[in-house]
């Protein structure tokens, strides 16, 4: 009996178990047709193997040694603070900042302006005013998750277009306010009432990152999404877009859990903060802000931002049409799995998200996010939300 | 034939091995470390066959690790097979936009041909337009096919393929004959920017 196509390929391959690799040698010794095959598939694997090693021209060899793979875990933890940095700050409302995360990525990926309007020197500012709740149905989101299809085609264009200006970097404690200020670059507001004292002060760094618009690649990217219907406005490409995230102060206050594991502090950069009953966290940042011309169609890239989310098409325009996308802050919430209420706080409209009770979870988690003067504020804590608000009116 | 048992990894996968270290069975930042070290030289030397750039096969191999970390499968046994999946798609991706910007170049350099002739082409021009060459016609390939045959070229074991692609591997011997096959064919058919179709070497294969 002959061998077989695969067995000729995984002996030429080295693959065969010894005593097979035995058995295929004997009866190769043997057999003229086996052996001419064998030949045939030494040779083309050969020519192929030779041209595959264009790719690649120098050795590899001198890649990974155990001095670099050190160097890589460094940039590896650096990373990982990167990615969380943003979602530490609200630990149990990760799934919200995924969701935000997810506009934000889109509205970069999709809202570039016009090089040629960069050139004339005209760039409209966005700044947030105010915070809008979106609650959406994210099909293309699962678990606060991106579906990882998703996930990895943006993040294709992400890594391949934006260019950090301004690296996030570790939060960093401070010994009180004065200090906070030198740091941040503003006087943070603190509670007036002598019950809540302050157990931490940090300020997490800012960063900044500017993106290229490529339109052949976002066209590409809609297509593997599925979105391949969905017209982008002409005019984009290579386009360039700024945004500046500022530094912002963090005051824990009451009983905060933190993280004393070394192990888990390398990872992200610094203490992780756990939100106990008796612990709130008061977060405060001057507004993000977001360069673009005055000609960038955003009302329609929103749309199209939706629309990559999961939203209808005729919903998706409604809700883009219905907000000013230059001076809020959208903040979509997963359908089903958050509440949200406006309440006044610190004397302004203040949107409260709250984590929806499910078996398990005794005092729900929540979030409430608030704009004055310019300044972002975001109190997280979990049970009543009363307690929140009393603190965001205790400002001063 | 009777069933048989592949050969194994070459080495033994630490990722294969692991215990979850937590309730939420994500590898703690410590078990993290110790497959990081014992993996990324390995997925370096792979990725620099997809990206012939040292500091680009770094960084995916880098992206590849977070993405491990951000999203770990739900199944421990194949973490191994994970990385892989993920870093080879990585390394694809890289392929394909590069191939992207090839077209461009190429599109540059025939216009500079018509010009000059082929004799104002230097041995570094005709090595780039070689290596897009090969990009084109593994981006033009079906994904898997294109996959299985650089994660082979780069040494991985049918083992490894297999977990990666989820594949039997003892399908892989056969599947690799038939995407080598494809790609020489595609590779004849895809003629660099102003030359003349090199004749096949071996007539009749394909």
């Amino acid at each position: 009996m002959h061998l077989s196509e695969f067995d000729l390929r995984a002996y030429h391959d080295g693959e065969l178990p010894p005593p097979e690799a035995a058995h295929a040698a004997l009866h190769l010794a043997q057999c003229a047709g086996c052996k001419v095959q064998l030949a045939e598939i030494e040779r083309r694997a050969g020519r192929v193997s030779a041209v595959l090693n264009v790719l690649a021209p120098a050795s590899a060899e001198i890649l990974g040694s155990n001095a670099q793979a050190q160097q890589a875990w460094q940039k590896f933890e650096q990373q990982i603070q990167e990615k969380t940095s943003m979602s530490k700050l609200f630990l149990r409302l990760r799934t919200l900042w995924v969701g935000l995360a997810a506009v934000i990525i889109v509205a970069i990926a999709l809202s570039f302006p016009s090089v040629q309007a960069l050139a004339s020197g005209f760039l409209s500012l966005f700044r947030i005013q105010q915070v809008a709740i979106l609650p959406l149905d994210m099909t293309n989101i699962k678990d606060g998750r991106y579906d990882p299809s998703l996930g990895q085609t943006i993040s294709q264009i992400i890594s391949d277009q934006v260019k950090f200006t301004r690296k996030p970097a570790k939060s960093q404690n401070v010994a009180d306010a004065g200090e906070a200020a030198k740091v941040a670059g503003f006087n943070p507001r603190l509670s007036s009432d002598p019950n809540q004292s302050i157990s931490r002060l940090m300020v997490q760094p800012g960063m900044a990152f500017e993106g290229t618009f490529d339109q052949s690649l976002a066209v590409q990217v809609l297509q593997s999404i599925g979105k391949g219907d969905l017209t982008l406005p002409a005019g984009l490409n290579g386009a360039v877009i700024k945004v500046n995230v500022p530094d912002a102060i963090t005051a824990a206050y009451g009983t905060c859990r933190y993280n004393t594991n070394p192990q888990n502090n390398s990872a992200t950069g610094g203490p992780s903060l756990g939100i106990g009953d008796k612990c709130l966290l008061l977060v405060q940042l001057p507004s993000p802000t977001v360069d673009t011309p005055p000609d960038l169609p955003v009302t329609k890239l929103a749309e199209i931002g939706l629309q990559v989310l999961g939203t209808a098409p005729d919903q998706a325009a409604k809700i883009a049409q219905s907000i000013d996308w230059t001076t809020t802050l959208v903040i979509p919430i997963p359908r089903g799995q958050m509440d949200s209420r406006t309440v006044s706080v610190d004397n302004e409209p203040g949107s409260l998200l709250i984590q929806q009770a499910t078996a398990g979870i005794s005092k729900p988690g929540y979030t409430l996010v608030w704009v004055k003067n310019g300044m972002v504020y975001a109190v997280v804590g979990s049970g009543d939300p009363a307690n929140g608000i009393a603190l965001g009116n205790s400002l001063k | 034939m009777a069933q048989r048992s592949m050969t194994l990894s070459r080495k033994p996968n630490p990722l294969a091995d692991r215990s979850p270290s937590s309730s939420t069975g994500k590898p703690g930042l410590a078990d993290f470390e110790a497959v990081f070290h014992q993996q990324w030289g390995r997925l370096c030397v792979a990725l620099y066959h997809f990206t012939g750039d040292r500091a680009e096969a770094e960084d995916l191999a880098l992206e590849a690790f977070v993405q491990l970390w951000q999203r770990p499968p739900e199944r421990a046994d194949n973490l191994g097979g994970w990385l892989y999946r993920v870093a080879t798609r990585l390394g694809l991706n890289h392929l394909r936009s590069t191939a992207r910007r090839d077209r461009y170049e190429q599109e540059a350099l025939a216009e500079r041909l018509t010009q000059s002739g082929p004799a104002g082409m230097d041995d570094e021009v005709e090595e780039r337009q070689e290596r897009a060459r090969v990009r084109a016609v593994l981006t033009q390939m079906d994904e898997r096919q294109a996959r299985l045959l650089l994660m082979r070229h780069a040494g991985f074991s049918y083992q490894e393929i297999g977990a990666a692609l989820g594949l039997n591997p003892s399908s892989i011997g056969t599947l690799l004959n038939r995407a080598e096959q494809t790609f020489e064919k595609q590779y004849q058919s895809e003629l660099p920017a102003g030359q003349p179709a090199n004749p096949p070497e071996e007539p009749g294969v394909g």
